[in-house]
């Protein structure tokens, strides 16, 4: 999952500026706790970490590979004890934030989140989702789906649905049913998950390959319209599940169909919950 | 699993022959509109395939995506759902609501190689008793084309690697 | 411990000559939870249902699975005598064999086969009921009626003769609706406004009947007893209060005088004309002028204002607005009654270009003594009197190449009174019907057709027209005469058509605002062809007139008595029991996350704060006042954590299940 390092504070300007402005928010209290990444004891990889204390900010890292979205911290009984907090992000790990908003499970004053864009290896002005969002909005979700992103999509879209279904068949029976996939994920909060529900069983809950068929299947429907692709999921499945490729595919349908893409007004309506008139008909006779 | 009815009342599917095999087809209805479509389908005896069970629901807004793959782990070759006409549902949008679902649901299902025929959509009102009976007719006639949905039903773990 | 009783009903030969119910009966007995298995001939007839009881009782059910005809018909019935002997109607389940199979499949084997599925399915989901109570709501005591006809106001003096509160709604400027523009009606030849008129006399001064005029409904929103209803009030220009009803303003209008507008009333007949402002007919009620802004030279132009000066009472009021207003009923009557179809789609005869090939509306308004030719029947084209006039029947009626498959109910008769009027006004004249059948059901009307072939003389020919064409100064008239087997081309001075009738315009919309149905003609849909005319799929909405289906005055009268009734019976008590198919949250597993919310048609949804070990959080909760059931919540829900009672995510799946063996 992670392959390269980013040792911000040592990379010039950017890595100045993050350890500097996080130290600002929690010095000065605006912020009673900072989300990031640091490295661990040896070295080799780089783990998340919640910092109360401002001398411990020395040590302030970047995750640029997908690795995970710490936004599914959030949720935490502790880490809500100390809102709010400051987050470093990426921006489908904000837009998730956004999502999270929208859908009540946090408040837009809760967080102070710090985005870093890889493209420009900047972290951007503004540390509210107000100040932030107006660049998310201009940059996505154009940015989810630029050449190399959809290619895997694109490739098996020209497969017969004979080859898809080989295709998937294998790659999801591998599943363990180990859930890290929905751990990682920040917009998985479901007290009681779909699975977890044994009258009626809609899913069956053991690594049964048509089980695990319908576990994926269900979870990527039921994020449609609502992830924002920052593909903490796939980093963290053990047996490399291509499910960026399932959430990538939902995502560029939505906005095609319904030029709906999350994560970017926490105000906004929700995809399933809404409609429009003009919505296709297409598929009904 | 809830039946423990006498083997010989359901001829089995012939799996993997078009000729003879007789579909399984689940569809699920709304009270206002198909529902009673159907039944005018009846009332005036229009004959029609009779590999439809109907499983009759307030508005299709009530469905959701876990219902109908039910259906296929419940040895469903094929899945209907019909509903009042946009516009016209009893429950002011609640077609509505349910038409975004059926989109992504279909084309997720359609990503993972599952057959369109297997999963069909249609607005069917309450007048359109002839509608209905010619919708059931080539649902079935496509699912009889497409086979029995084996693949979904024998799912078996990979050999090789694990 | 679950028993089940399952009943199977042969209706004579309706599921018994298809079904195998002997083995339908032995399959039964083996499925999970059933108890007991037993036939009838009739289970909906007396005896039956006390079998239904007496097995209950005896075999200590705790549910039951009626196989029978559809729920529509007798779910009811078969709910209300498993109450009565105090098993919970919530936990009888029907299975459609009849409808749904036996009806309409033929193979022995097949239909047995999924008769045998259907009551699994039936069985399974029963035993996953729970029992569910009726839900009072309370009742607003006022019914609204939409259209001022002759049905819409029949049906608003019966409630108010029950002493109920109505709100009568009419888009036009006065009551009368189509009577209003009838000469003379069949078979009797009364005046049509001589008997129309007391009717709207009465509504106007009953003091029951609140009546709006220049009115629509915008939106309507609530459920049966609890409808809120907002209505759009178009300005009228003319304070009601202080107009006298002299007339003047409309003589004197300049555009009156110019003759540049088409009357509507008048059925849009070239010899018709009015002022801007204008009443409807004579006997308008109200008897309050209306002005037309888009053909009103003030509004237009900025010029005239004669009406205002010529005013005795300073009545014109230039700066009239629109408004809303906001009415809460417990009943709605729909009774927006019908339009005959334009002309202008059979290019063939020539309606709408030549102008003596007029509808049979129009026609009417040439015999009307109020119409524009004062009664005198004439050409449009000359004002001459003509001395063939050819009726031609069936235009834009049983054609489904038009998509009018129906029949219009009523023109058999219109045109045979026609055909009589015309030779009572002109001795001398020919009346010629190309006809496809004669409809003339009612009473008196087989006397009166023959009257008009055998006494008046009209000429009968059986056959179509295929095409109309201008010669000379006459029309050219293509027909057929299948009886004899000759084509038959007539010259013909004037050509009536008789127009299909549809639904009138707006129905379709209005129907979508009511959340009620209507066919493609625009016609409402009634809750059952047969024995449920007068009610529309919504509770609460009861249709009256035209509007459902063509009908003439006796029938149109008869249903809005009948919607009249059943409308009364409804705001007769201040409770309504209501069905408990209502939403409900898991609070435990609700996350909050709003789709619920958003998602509802109805606004039932709200989020509430309840109590957590660490403080507080907020979760959904469902109105049951408002829920109406439609359980699109539980379709969103993805933690399942909102259900909707009688419609169970363990019932649906049961039944699911149960499909197949």
């Amino acid at each position: 999952m992670t392959t390269e390092l980013h040792n911000v504070r040592g990379a010039g300007e950017a890595g100045a500026e993050l350890a500097e402005r996080a130290k600002a928010l929690l010095a000065g209290g605006a912020v009673k706790a900072v989300l990031s990444w640091r490295r661990d004891l040896t070295a080799s990889r780089l783990q998340p970490a919640l910092f109360e204390d401002v001398t411990e900010l020395g040590d302030l890292f970047i995750e640029t590979e997908p690795g995970l979205n710490l936004a599914v911290y959030l949720r935490r009984a502790a880490v809500r004890g100390l809102f709010p907090v400051s987050i470093v992000t990426r921006p489908g790990d904000l837009r998730s934030i956004v999502v999270l908003v929208q859908e009540g499970q946090l408040k837009a004053e809760d967080v102070r989140p710090l985005l870093f864009d890889s493209d420009s290896s900047t972290i951007l002005p503004g540390d509210t989702l107000a100040e932030l969002l107006p660049w998310l909005r201009a940059h996505y979700p154009a940015r989810d789906f630029e050449d190399g992103q959809m290619e895997a999509v694109t490739a098996l879209e020209k497969l017969t649905p004979a080859e898809r279904w080989a295709y998937w068949k294998d790659e999801l029976s591998r599943c363990i049913r180990c859930y890290a996939c929905r751990e990682a994920c920040p917009l998985c909060y479901c007290e009681r998950c779909i699975v977890d529900l044994t009258q009626p069983p809609w899913l069956e809950p053991s690594a049964h390959p048509r089980g695990s068929l319908t576990w994926n299947l269900i979870r990527a429907y039921h994020l449609a319209g609502r992830c924002t692709l920052c593909g903490a999921c796939q980093s963290a499945c053990p047996v490399d599940i291509p499910l960026m490729v399932l959430n990538r595919m939902l995502a560029h349908h939505v906005l095609k169909e319904f030029d709906f893409a999350p994560g970017l007004d926490p105000a906004g309506p929700a995809l399933l919950a809404t409609w429009r008139r003009e919505d296709p008909n297409e598929l009904f006779r | 699993m809830t039946s423990m009815a006498a083997p010989a009342e359901r001829a089995p599917a012939t799996p993997g022959t078009a000729q003879g095999f007789e579909p399984r087809l689940v569809a699920f209805v709304c009270t206002w509109c198909t529902y009673q479509a159907a039944d005018l389908a009846g009332t005036t005896r229009l004959p029609y395939a009779s590999n439809v069970r109907i499983v009759r629901v307030p508005c299709t807004g009530r469905l959701s995506a876990e219902m109908l793959l039910h259906a296929f782990t419940f040895g469903a070759d094929g899945v209907l759902v019909s509903g009042c006409h946009p516009n016209d549902c009893h429950y002011a949008s609640g077609n509505l609501a349910a038409r975004r679902r059926w989109i992504v649901f279909a084309r997720l299902l359609g990503f993972l190689g599952i057959p369109q025929e297997r999963v069909r959509f249609a607005w069917v009102s309450a007048s359109e008793g002839r509608k209905w009976a010619d919708l059931v007719n080539a649902v079935v006639r496509d699912l009889q084309e497409v086979g029995p949905f084996t693949d979904y039903h024998h799912l078996q773990r990979r050999t090789a690697a694990l | 411990m679950s028993r089940v009783g399952v009943f199977l009903c042969l209706c004579g030969k309706n599921i018994g000559g298809t079904v195998d119910v002997t083995a339908l009966g032995e399959a039964a007995r083996q499925m999970l939870g059933v108890a007991h298995v037993e036939d009838a001939t009739y289970l909906c007839s007396h005896p039956g249902q006390e079998q239904i009881r007496e097995a209950i009782r005896t075999h200590r059910l705790t549910a039951a699975v009626v196989a029978a005809c559809s729920p529509t018909m007798h779910e009811a019935t078969f709910r209300r005598a498993a109450a009565s002997v105090g098993l919970n109607p919530y936990l009888v389940e029907m299975a459609n064999v009849r409808e749904q199979c036996s009806w309409v499949h033929r193979d022995v084997h097949a239909a047995t086969a999924k008769a045998i599925d259907l009551v699994r399915m039936a069985a399974a989901r029963v035993l996953r009921s729970e029992p569910l109570y009726p839900l009072t709501v309370p009742v607003t005591r006022r019914a609204l009626v939409i259209g001022g006809g002759i049905a819409g106001m029949q049906a608003a003096l019966d409630i108010a003769a029950n002493d109920q509160e109505v709100v009568l709604v009419e888009r036009g400027p006065s009551l009368g609706g189509r009577m209003a523009q009838l000469s003379e009606t069949f078979p009797t030849l009364d005046c049509s406004q001589c008997i129309l008129t007391p009717k709207t006399v009465e509504v106007a001064q009953n003091e029951k009947v609140r009546l709006l005029t220049c009115a629509e409904v915008e939106s309507v929103s609530g459920y049966i007893g609890n409808f809120q209803v907002t209505v759009r009030l178009r300005p009228r220009y003319v304070d009601a209060e202080r107009c006298t009803g002299c007339g003047q303003c409309e003589a004197d209008c300049p555009v009156g005088k110019s003759g540049m507008v088409r009357s509507e009333f008048e059925a849009g007949l070239p010899q018709s004309h009015r002022s801007a402002i204008y009443r409807l007919f004579p006997q308008a009620v109200p008897n309050t002028p209306v002005l037309d802004p888009e053909t009103c030279l003030y509004f237009q132009k900025g010029t005239c204002q004669v009406c205002s000066r010529v005013c005795p009472t300073g009545a014109i009021n230039y700066d009239d607005q629109p408004r809303t207003e906001t009415l809460a009923v417990g009943a709605i009557v729909v009774a927006t009654g019908l339009e005959p179809v334009s002309p202008g789609i059979y290019g063939e005869f020539g309606g709408g270009r030549y102008p003596d090939v007029i509808t049979g509306l129009q026609f009417e308004r040439l015999l009307s003594a109020s119409g524009p030719t004062g009664g005198e029947v004439r050409r449009p084209s000359d004002g001459r009197v003509p001395q063939r006039v050819v009726f031609v029947q069936c235009v834009g009626s049983r054609d489904p190449a038009k998509r009018l498959p129906h029949c219009s109910k009523v023109c058999c008769m219109a045109t045979a009174k026609h055909a009589t009027l015309y030779r009572h006004k002109v001795p001398g004249g020919e009346a010629v019907v190309f006809y496809t059948d004669i409809r003339s059901p009612g009473k008196g009307y087989e006397e009166f057709v023959r009257r008009a072939i055998e006494e008046e003389g009209a000429l009968y020919l059986r056959g179509r027209v295929s095409k109309v064409y201008p010669e000379g100064d006459h029309l050219k008239v293509l027909g057929a005469d299948t009886l004899s087997g000759e084509p038959m081309p007539l010259t013909a001075d004037l050509v009536v058509l008789a127009m299909g009738l549809v639904a009138s315009p707006g129905a379709r919309e209005l129907a979508q605002r009511l959340g009620a149905s209507v066919d493609e003609q625009g016609f409402f849909t009634e809750a059952h062809p047969k024995l449920r005319p007068l009610e529309s799929f919504v509770p609460g909405i009861f249709l009256a007139g035209a509007c459902q289906g063509p009908k003439d005055i006796p029938d149109a009268v008869a249903q809005a008595s009948g919607a009249a009734a059943k409308v009364s019976a409804l705001l007769a008590r201040s409770e309504f029991a209501r069905e408990p198919v209502i939403a409900r949250v898991e609070e435990r597993t609700c996350t909050g996350c709003r789709a619920c919310i958003e998602a509802c048609p109805y606004e039932a949804i709200e989020e509430v704060e309840v109590a957590t070990a660490k403080g507080s959080r907020l979760v959904a909760h469902v109105t049951e006042g408002k829920c109406q059931g439609c359980g699109v919540c539980a379709g969103v829900c993805r933690s399942h954590s909102i259900d909707l009672a009688g419609f169970t995510d363990q019932e649906v799946a049961a039944q699911i299940a149960g499909a197949s063996p």
